[in-house]
């Protein structure tokens, strides 16, 4: 049902429009008036062109609305013989334009104010200009254009603006809305402010947007601040653009992420612009890690790096507001029940997004990477291992066999290809980042490059029984000469005679003093103090003293002839001839 | 027949009460959890300095395969899919007990036997030393007596199976009238994704076990290389069940920490939807990354990427759950009872927890953390800390429900003080001896890592300190703690508003549900 007070507005809308058809001003009575009526329809309007008029100045010169183009226009509607707002509308716009700096009347945008009574003329303009005139705005005012124009005009112009006035006849005066419209350069209606005292923060971000458009006349500090901010057609202000402060926030995240490791890594190693390599990768499709093939293993650091600083940024979001949350909202003081609160779609988005794009981030990231780790450069030195329970066969190229023990040329990329003899094993390099399974039957690999000469440690890494913590080889890395020197005499030794020392450093790396002493002390197995000749027992009911041939068995066939009183927990280790006498040489010293 | 006074054995034994069943779980679960801590405690000590300490190699292996398997196929698992759900879901579906009592009896006896299968691995010579995950071909070889591991599975996976059955029922088909789809409670959404997991990969996993008993007695070679088998099939299998079983504990805890968090903030759920879509999203996606296991162990390179993007991804639906719970406490009015501290401290314990989780499932990194303590503090982050975290907090604010009595609120804030900072100093400190190299299940190290282990086993006493005192304070409450009212947290889901400990039958008449269980501070009509 159409209310009265509306059916009544319409009946003097259509009478006040023939009682006034001379002037063509609609009339109202005050009584009955209803502030819906003059509610511009701003999505019909914003983004239209203005209707191109001419009016007079108060100094009786002709102007047209296309003369401002190429600036943003604040058109203010007022009329001249107006008690109050008219005058408080023009001096709020005053106002707030004096509060922004960085843009500047005549330079940036022009101010317009218009009178809709047609019946205002240049003198009225100025006898208003001097009513809201003031010593102190007098170098601006004058820019300002104070006019009049015909009915024809203002009716064009109230057309294109869906601007909306009453004469209200009660009163004897005009009833119309406070509004400033901003038009942009190319003459195009961008905004509607309401109010008589209009924040400067708004009406700076209201000419940002007309401005919008055209390239060098802002700055770009402006327009990123424009960008942070939306019109809310509801709360009729600028709002923060919270998804896109969310967006910005993310992007300055990654970006001081990737300084920061860059500044932490820069310093030991290259300079590498990791984070964006994965996208250049993506884009180009070129390889932009190719210079660092080399060595993967100095990604891997950048790599952990910012992964390191994501999650603490990760887990400082959640800590610190949760630690808030604690303190603000406990209860008691009033605060007995919470909020009766659903959920907030927009806030569950963010915080959906926003790891979404670190993990997608971290993820093209660890790929590129991982690749490198994969890809084995083809000057490589190849060496294969053999896991066994519990100890690392080696051997090179050259023929050269080793236990336990890798030595490898420093500088160049070396290929090591793994299997396994017994049960899984874990073949790991922690100073290089790199591990792979050892696994019968089949040969998998891995490569690195140790750049500097040194001593580094393979882990075994897969559980594979008693001797699992002993399962360490050491990796001995050496400068290229040195490295040739040790395969040619390690070639000439494969011949030569059975050696103490090396009978000392075999059961040193072999991991035999996990589980036998050379002090006499007890411990898994029986001592090596003193073995040779020693009367030992054995768990079949036997006896005999020990010599070579029981320690060369023992070694082959460990199972076999159990010292009583010992577990039989040692694994078959099959050594060469001359390996096995260097050992019974060193046993046979140790008095 | 709930007139009986009295204790009975008989009525114990033969009950098919979900409540006494639940009671029963939680008693053996408890137990293996003890059991659990005194090897943790044995494990810790050998790890005072490199060489041997206390036990030998072989014990040690023993030891902390034990530990293992106690902790997570006897207490995590069992506690939130037996003792929690055989509580919580008739009583908050508002039914009267389970779609199958007597299946349900069932369970829980299959369980015990696995129990005692367990036990008698631990006391028969051939002690099984070959880690929980049990991987040929050193299970095959070893002297360890694998049968009783595959059997007490086989038993373990029986009892999940009929129980998954069970309550997937229970929830489909007996929920009181007007509880809808958007009423249940999350414990109940995370409760039944978890059994959906259980019957979807206890069969797989079973399959497994069986294998390996096959190759072990019956001289098949499906996991024997030299014959044309593939050792890595096994581990393929096992974790296609034993990473989602990760999710079997999480999902039901997650939906613990809901009720808990948003009955001491008295606040509604934020974004009930969007948890019970991380929910089901997590339940999907676990399925789809048990490669992570196996990323440094000879798998084709795409399938290692591609399981390493989606095992990343699962931080997303975490992360929203762990999001939702900061927006339930904001603005809400926080009353830190001892549930609540517990919860607080596994939301921030257990983000550590998971960001690690993120790089365990980046590849790259993996390349280095795969298999060395790293992985170890992760897992107890995740699993000992936080998980075990709720278990308690649920098990006290669950405790004047099923048992009438109150628990002691001092005892448990000093037992969650000593969790919390017991658990930074045993598990933060084994992060970086993973980046230093040090691999998992050793019994000696190299010796410059002596002073990083000396700090965890400290660190580790105070956390099993905490642990026991938990325990303790639940075990004599039960019997000497104070009588409590049927509803002392004033908490709105349904099972908070039958008596204390309920009646058989629990409801007198099936309610007729009006409105979800979170409606707090919902203006008064």
């Amino acid at each position: 049902m159409v209310s009265i007070g509306r059916l009544v507005i319409l009946i003097f809308f259509i009478l006040s429009f023939n009682a006034d058809l001379e002037a063509k001003i609609p009339t109202i009575s005050t009584s009955d008036f209803n502030p819906a009526i003059l509610k511009i329809e701003e999505e019909k309007h914003l983004g239209r062109s203005v209707a191109e008029i001419t009016f007079t100045d108060k100094s009786r010169k002709e102007f047209s609305i296309s003369q401002f183009k190429g600036k943003v226009l604040i058109l203010t509607l007022v009329y001249y013989d107006c008690p109050h707002i008219c005058p408080l509308l023009v001096e709020g716009l005053f106002d707030a334009l004096n509060e922004i700096r960085d843009l500047k009347n005549g330079k940036d945008y022009h101010v317009l104010i218009l009178s809709f009574n047609s019946k205002d003329t240049p003198s009225k303009a100025l006898e208003f200009y001097e009513r809201v005139f003031n010593k102190k705005r007098s170098e601006v005012f004058n820019q300002w254009k104070f006019a009049t124009t015909t009915d024809e005009n203002i009716n064009k112009l109230v057309e294109s603006t869906g601007y909306r006035f009453f004469y209200s006849i009660q009163d004897g005066m005009f009833v119309h809305p406070s509004v400033y419209i901003f038009i942009s350069p190319e003459g195009r209606i961008t905004r509607y402010l309401y109010g008589s005292k209009p924040d400067p923060f708004n009406v700076r971000l209201a000419i940002l947007e007309s401005m919008k458009g055209i390239s060098g006349s802002v700055s770009i500090a402006s327009m990123i601040t424009f960008a942070c901010y939306k019109y809310d057609p509801g709360s009729r202000t600028y709002v923060i653009n919270i998804p896109l402060l969310f967006i910005a926030a993310g992007i300055f995240m990654g970006v001081i992420t990737g300084l920061l490791s860059i500044v932490i890594y820069v310093k030991k190693r290259r300079s590498e612009l990791l984070l964006l390599i994965p996208f250049i990768t993506f884009i180009s499709g070129k390889d932009a890690l190719a210079s660092d093939a080399s060595n993967p293993s100095r990604l891997w650091d950048q790599h952990f790096g910012i992964y390191l600083i994501l999650m603490f940024a990760v887990w400082l979001v959640v800590t610190i507001p949760l630690i808030y949350i604690c303190i603000r909202y406990r209860k008691g003081r009033g605060r007995e029940e919470g909020d009766y609160i659903e959920g907030n779609s927009l806030v569950e988005i963010i915080w959906t997004v926003i790891p979404l794009v670190i993990v997608i981030f971290l993820g093209i990231q660890t790929w590129s990477i991982y690749q490198k780790f994969r890809g084995v450069p083809s000057n490589a030195y190849e060496i294969s291992v053999e896991g066994f329970m519990w100890g690392w066969n080696v051997t090179y190229p050259e023929g050269i066999k080793g236990v336990n023990e890798i030595v490898i040329p420093a500088g160049i990329p070396v290929r090591i290809s793994l299997t396994s003899r017994d049960v899984l094993h874990g073949f790991f390099l922690p100073d290089f980042h790199i591990q792979e399974e050892a696994i019968p039957g089949r040969i998998t690999y891995l490569w690195f490059n140790a750049e500097k000469p040194g001593l580094y440690r393979a882990f075994c890494t897969e559980f594979c029984g008693n001797g699992h913590s002993m399962m360490i080889a050491k990796v001995i890395a050496m400068k290229r000469e040195d490295f040739n020197a040790w395969i040619s005499k390690a070639k000439s030794e494969g011949e030569a005679l059975p050696d103490i020392n090396e009978g000392r450093r075999l059961v040193e790396i072999l991991g035999c003093l996990g589980c036998h002493t050379v002090t006499g002390e007890e411990s898994t197995g029986p001592t090596f103090k003193g073995i040779f000749g020693r009367e030992t027992r054995f768990e079949d009911g036997g006896s005999m003293k020990v010599d070579e041939e029981y320690i060369e068995h023992s070694i082959l066939y460990p199972s076999e002839k159990i010292v009583k009183g010992y577990p039989a927990a040692m694994p078959p280790y099959r050594l060469s001839e001359r390996q096995i006498y260097s050992i019974i040489a060193y046993l046979k010293s140790l008095k | 027949m709930s007139e009986k006074k009295g204790f009975s054995i008989k009525e114990w034994i033969f009950t098919t009460d979900h409540k006494r069943i639940a009671v029963l779980y939680l008693i053996t679960s408890l137990t293996a959890f003890v059991l659990g801590l005194i090897l943790a405690i044995f494990i810790k000590a050998e790890q005072w300095s490199p060489g041997m300490d206390i036990i030998g190699a072989k014990t040690y292996n023993v030891f902390f395969t034990i530990h293992g398997a106690a902790m997570i196929l006897w207490w995590m698992i069992p506690v939130f899919t037996g003792f929690f759900a055989n509580l919580l879901i008739p009583l908050m579906i508002g039914a009267k007990d389970v779609a199958f009592p007597r299946l349900n009896a069932l369970s829980y006896w299959l369980f015990a036997g696995a129990t005692v299968m367990a036990v008698l691995a631990l006391v028969t010579p051939g002690r099984i030393d070959i880690g929980w995950t049990g991987y040929p071909p050193y299970s095959i070889i070893t002297d360890a007596n694998t049968s009783l591991y595959v059997f007490s599975v086989h038993l373990l996976g029986g009892s999940a199976l009929a129980s998954a059955v069970n309550f997937i029922t229970t929830i489909i088909c007996m929920r009181a009238p007007g509880m809808t789809w958007g009423r249940l409670n999350l414990a109940i959404w995370g409760m039944l994704s978890a059994f959906i997991i259980q019957l979807f990969g206890i069969p797989v996993l079973a399959g497994a076990v069986t294998l390996l008993l096959f190759d072990r007695y019956l001289g098949t070679n499906f996991y024997n290389p030299s014959m044309g088998g593939s050792p890595m099939l096994y581990q393929h299998l096992f974790w296609f069940y034993g990473h989602p079983a990760v999710y079997v504990v999480a999902l039901p805890a997650f939906g613990i920490v809901s009720e808990i968090v948003s009955t001491f903030s008295r606040k509604k759920i934020f974004g009930y939807r969007s948890m019970v879509i991380a929910i089901m999203s997590i339940t999907i996606l676990g399925f789809s990354v048990w490669i992570h296991h196996l990323f440094t162990k000879g798998v084709e390179d795409w399938a290692r990427i591609m399981q390493s993007m989606l095992t990343i991804l699962i931080a997303v639906p975490t992360g929203i759950k762990v999001f939702n719970w900061l927006g339930t406490m904001h603005r809400g009015a926080i009353e830190f009872r001892a549930p609540m501290l517990y919860v607080i401290g596994f939301i921030s314990l257990f983000v550590i927890g998971g960001v690690t989780g993120v790089g365990n499932g980046l590849i790259a990194i993996d390349l280095h953390v795969h298999d060395t303590y790293w992985v170890v503090a992760h897992f107890h982050m995740v699993l000992s800390l936080a998980m075990t975290s709720v278990a308690f907090a649920g098990i006290y604010f669950w405790f004047p429900k099923f048992t009438g009595r109150m628990y002691n609120e001092r005892m448990a804030r000093l037992s969650f003080w000593l969790i919390m900072i017991g658990s930074l100093f045993a598990f933060i400190p084994l992060f970086q001896l993973g980046l230093m190299g040090m691999p998992r299940r050793y019994w000696s190290y190299p010796p410059e890592f002596t002073v990083l282990f000396r700090v965890t086993v400290i660190g580790g006493y105070i956390l099993i300190a905490g642990f026991l005192l938990s325990v303790f304070n639940v075990v004599r409450s039960a019997f000497v703690g104070e009588k409590a009212s049927d509803n002392p947290w004033n908490a709105l889901s349904l099972e908070w508003t039958i008596p204390s400990p309920p009646p058989c039958y629990n409801f007198e008449r099936i309610p007729i549900v009006t409105s979800g269980p979170y409606e707090y501070g919902r203006a008064k009509k």
